[in-house]
């Protein structure tokens, strides 16, 4: 089994999603099962290949079919995206487990319930395909996976979520044609669909206005997906009324998979040798600086809470770009932690604001005050993630900062650390105002949808308490052994600068 | 010989350890078992620390790296000379600290005090964290878990004015924190390690004389604004609407002493007196502290809140500990490293004096207090022996500190200070000694003083303790965990004294 388990990690939850509707007809309850159940085997056959990959030490190769590349469909997992698939799968498990609470509160229950776990876990799936595939046609295949499962949970969201899930359509439609152009001008010129052959053959390519265009059409492609400044445009909306449940997801692993996409060709399929590579890092590097300094100063202006947290994404991710830029192995190994410790900060952020909205319809930061009584709970969890969010140590946002910033240092760009700097104050200002109103504000008179009293004095459901604990257990968990994750991925981003 | 050994980790784990219980207990068990955790964890803290003195008087030092903190540094704990005497304050007074706390906040039927005793367990964590680490990313993760977990202790009364002094504590401590976080990572790249090593491991000339000025502005202003060195001391005076065991851990035990040990680390153990003379940083420092300690003297003498005057007597003593670094000589830093343990007992007993007369007669104005002698006969006399001390007169443990500072002035020939110095300790007699005269004036003038008598037993044992102790370091400096002979061991970079 354990050899089949790269495509075993994308079977089991697709089977999950196709039998969930069926199942729900005759019991919703045992559809949600099966969902839940499919993505917590995932899950843990995603720790299991991490750990075959920690083992073998090097990356497992997967042939859809039986089919060799470059000609077949080739799964490649190396420590990077065994990360990835790890953290993807952990994250859709949780969700869905999450989402319980708030479908059970559905009036039209069998068919409802039906869908959202089925979408749910289609995203989870074209998620975790797009971090295992080899093959860049294929990521784009499970990219509009990705997308199509957005439009739904976004769309079923708050009142405004339509609106939001067509703006998100047309850009992410957009987004995802330039990235299918990219690859094609790349195939074009290379013959290959496979990333790996891709490599080799680039060497040999002359025509370089085809790369170049190809480049171009990535960097739009991928900076829409993850919401890159200035392609962020459809992001806020859509992250402040998609479906509460889900939207810790779109939130914290919709935009990060692209991200990861993006080491993909600008380290593994491009290389230094290429020319106009610098010029493509300093440009990712201004869309960064400008999208980490814009999202702060954004977050700034609003009060209410997904809005915050929404912006504040759009400079997380300028973050991970950042990295991508600075492109030396400690300002990628940044990158790729930052993609991880965010993709749980706002998974957990997000968890806090759907935990508020099911117990007091809290949508405003101002409605916070003395909640952090009522809430104790959901209050640590917001503390602990926003702390990381500023990036003070010992929690994992500080570390991925800690290595952005040595990455920026060893190649002289003193002006990113300032960039660093400046956004971690910012952040501090609208996060501790967040504090100020949960601990300090004056108590505001709201409905207890969910009175302990009755509930064996519980302030939420254990199936809301539990997510919102892991995530704030992993973040401690990824700042104090943020070593061995770079250990991990380590050998894979060393192996870029040897090629 | 280097000895390892979990215990410096213990040390600092075990009141965090009581942090989470007493977050978890909260209101759920009575506060005398609340605060049963508090005085447990103290009590062995303070045992543990004082364990390992011996043989570190003997010129070991206790090591211990748990597991590595980020891609080739480890998390490192390391007790040297320095490091325990500040962790020998720290972990002394927290005891001292907590009786009286326990005193004051019942006294004064506070609330939130869960939180309050769970932030202060946190805050002596990070104190003894900063004094052990062995390294700069050691010590910066545990100097900014002391600003988050200050945070709610200064904004302890939720109201606007608790709320701005915050956000002004907040302003300060986090801007100069990511500055000194870009300053550490530059320190890393450029010279490899982030180690701490007597004399230090920058070596002048290695960068641009401006370079290495800049770097240190950026490493010491961490420092610099935790000790309220001007004109970054803005937080210090505004943190005073906290209650008063707080600003006695504010201005005593762990936060600005920990921006002065800061200080202490990064010019004597990063940069090393060579490095910090060649760029020209310690001269700034001497000038930045002489002017402070004038100004700041010249401050608390117009100011009638008790509190608000002891307030600015920090400043302006804490400067004499960032004089007595800048000066660069031995003798000096020895005199520094020794003031923050004479002007921690000192500076203790005086808030908690101005905290006694607040709680039991609710007075907080100097001017409202005249004849209060009659009614607190014990906390005046204690307020009057530190007042002294921190004058420097003999006899008190101010005295060995700005001594030694003195000496290390006259033989670098910088007379300018000297005069400083001197006059700065006429100028707290000043400040302080009116005090004293309106507490033992004939007038009574407020009523409260004929009624009643003196502050509760577990605020009044803390004040006599301290105030005993300040006039035993006076006369004997050696009593006790030998804190005269660590300061000397920390100055001279090791090694016993032979």
């Amino acid at each position: 089994m354990i050899n089949h388990l790269p495509v075993l990690i994308i079977i089991v939850p697709l089977m999950g999603a196709i039998l969930c509707p069926l199942i729900s007809y005759y019991s919703p309850e045992w559809g949600k099962k099966t969902v839940i159940g499919a993505l917590f085997a995932s899950f843990v056959m995603s720790v299991m290949q991490l750990v075959n990959v920690a083992e073998r030490g090097e990356p497992v190769h997967y042939w859809m079919g039986g089919w060799n590349p470059p000609y077949g469909i080739e799964f490649v997992i190396d420590g990077v995206n065994a990360v990835m698939i790890a953290m993807v799968a952990a994250i859709g498990a949780m969700t869905a487990l999450f989402s319980s609470p708030f479908e059970e509160a559905n009036p039209k229950h069998r068919f409802r319930s039906a869908g959202y776990y089925s979408i749910l876990c289609f995203l989870a799936i074209g998620l975790l395909g797009m971090s295992s595939t080899g093959d860049a046609f294929n990521l784009y295949v499970f990219m509009e996976i990705v997308s199509l499962a957005g439009y739904g949970l976004i769309a079923i969201g708050e009142e405004k979520a339509p609106v939001a899930a067509f703006r998100y359509l047309l850009t992410g439609t957009i987004g995802a044609c330039m990235y299918l152009m990219g690859v094609g001008f790349l195939y074009s010129a290379t013959g290959t669909l496979n990333m790996a052959d891709m490599a080799v053959r680039l060497q040999d390519v002359e025509n370089m206005t085809v790369i170049i265009i190809a480049m171009a059409c990535l960097v739009v492609g991928l900076g829409v997906k993850m919401a890159l400044f200035p392609l962020h445009g459809w992001q806020p909306a859509a992250h402040s009324y998609a479906h509460h449940a889900a939207d810790p997801m779109i939130a914290g692993i919709m935009i990060k998979i692209p991200a990861y996409a993006m080491f993909r060709f600008f380290f593994c399929i491009f290389d230094e040798s290429l020319p106009m590579m610098g010029a493509v890092h300093k440009i990712v590097g201004v869309m960064a600086v400008c999208g980490i300094l814009f999202g702060s100063l954004k977050a700034l202006r609003y009060h209410k809470y997904n809005k915050i947290l929404a912006y504040s994404s759009i400079g997380q991710v300028g973050y991970i770009a950042l990295g991508f830029a600075i492109g030396n192995f400690y300002g990628i190994a940044g990158a790729v932690l930052h993609i991880v410790s965010h993709a749980f900060m706002k998974t957990g952020l997000f968890y806090t604001s759907a935990a508020l909205k099911y117990k007091y319809h809290i949508e405003y930061t101002d409605d916070l005050g003395q909640v952090y009584r009522k809430m104790p709970v959901t209050s640590l969890t917001l503390v602990t993630l926003a702390l990381s969010m500023v990036g003070l140590p010992p929690f994992a946002g500080f570390f991925s900062k800690w290595y952005l910033a040595l990455g920026a240092i060893q190649n002289g760009q003193y002006f990113y650390v300032a960039v660093l700097v400046a956004s971690s104050l910012l952040g501090a200002i609208y996060f501790f105002r967040i504090f100020e109103k949960l601990f300090m504000g004056e108590e505001t008179e709201m409905e207890d949808r969910y009175p302990a009293a009755e509930h064996g004095g519980k302030e939420l459901p254990l199936r809301i308490m539990i997510p919102l604990l892991m995530a704030a257990a992993m973040i401690i968990a990824l700042g104090l052994g943020n070593s061995l994750v770079v250990d991990f991925i380590e050998k894979t981003v060393l192996e870029v600068f040897l090629a | 010989m280097i000895i390892e050994s979990l215990r410096p980790l213990a040390a600092v784990a075990v009141s965090l350890l009581a942090a989470v219980l007493i977050m978890i207990c909260g209101n759920r068990v009575k506060p005398d078992v609340r605060e049963g955790i508090t005085l447990g964890a103290a009590v062995i803290k303070a045992l543990l620390v004082f364990s390992m003195v011996p043989a570190v008087l003997a010129g070991n030092e206790y090591y211990c790296s748990p597991w590595e903190i980020v891609d080739g540094i480890s998390l490192a704990f390391r007790t040297d000379a320095a490091g325990m005497v500040f962790a020998c304050v720290a972990s002394g007074l927290w005891i001292v600290t907590s009786i009286y706390s326990i005193g004051y906040m019942r006294g004064h039927h506070e609330k939130n005090q869960t939180g309050y005793f769970a932030a202060f367990a946190v805050c002596l964590s990070s104190a003894i964290g900063i004094a052990f680490a062995a390294n700069l990313i050691t010590f910066f993760i545990f100097y900014e878990m002391l600003t988050i977990a200050t945070y709610p202790l200064v904004s302890h009364y939720r109201n606007d004015s608790a709320k701005a002094s915050g956000r002004k504590y907040l302003a300060y401590t986090l801007i100069s924190g990511q500055l000194f976080f870009a300053a550490i990572v530059t320190v890393y790249v450029k010279y490899g390690t982030l180690d701490f090593r007597a004399g230090g491991f920058i070596e002048a000339g290695s960068m641009g004389q401006t370079a290495m000025l800049l770097l240190f502005i950026l490493m010491l202003g961490g420092g610099a604004v935790k000790s309220g060195l001007m004109p970054l001391h803005g937080w210090l005076p505004s943190a005073m609407v906290a209650p008063t065991p707080v600003s006695a851990l504010l201005h005593a035990v762990a936060v600005v002493k920990a921006g002065a040990f800061c200080v202490l680390r990064i010019v004597w153990f990063v940069f090393g007196a060579e490095s910090a003379a060649w760029c020209g940083g310690g001269r700034l420092l001497t000038w930045l502290a002489a002017a402070t300690i004038i100004l700041s003297s010249l401050i608390a003498m117009r100011k009638d809140n008790l509190k608000a005057r002891l307030a600015y007597s920090t400043i302006g003593q804490l400067s004499y500990i960032i004089l007595g670094i800048g000066i660069l000589a031995p003798y000096s830093v020895t005199g520094a490293a020794f003031h923050i343990v004479a002007h921690a007992f000192l500076k203790i007993t005086l808030f908690m004096c101005a905290g006694a007369i607040y709680v039991t007669t609710g007075l907080s104005e100097i001017s409202t207090m005249g004849g209060l002698f009659k009614r607190m006969p014990v906390t005046c006399v204690c307020f009057t022996a530190a007042s002294l001390g921190i004058a420097g007169l003999p006899l008190l443990a101010g005295f060995v500190s700005k001594m030694n500072i003195i000496r290390g002035a006259f033989m670098e020939n910088k007379l300018f200070f000297v005069a400083v110095l001197v006059a700065a300790a006429l100028f707290a007699l000043s400040y302080l000694i009116p005090v004293v005269r309106i507490f033992f004036g004939k007038e009574i003038s407020s009523p409260v003083i004929n009624e009643g008598g003196e502050a509760s037993p577990a605020m009044l044992v803390p004040i006599v303790i301290t105030a005993v102790v300040s006039f035993i370091l006076g006369v004997m400096p050696n009593a006790g965990p030998q804190l005269y002979n660590l300061a000397v061991m920390a100055a001279q970079g090791g090694g016993p004294i032979g």
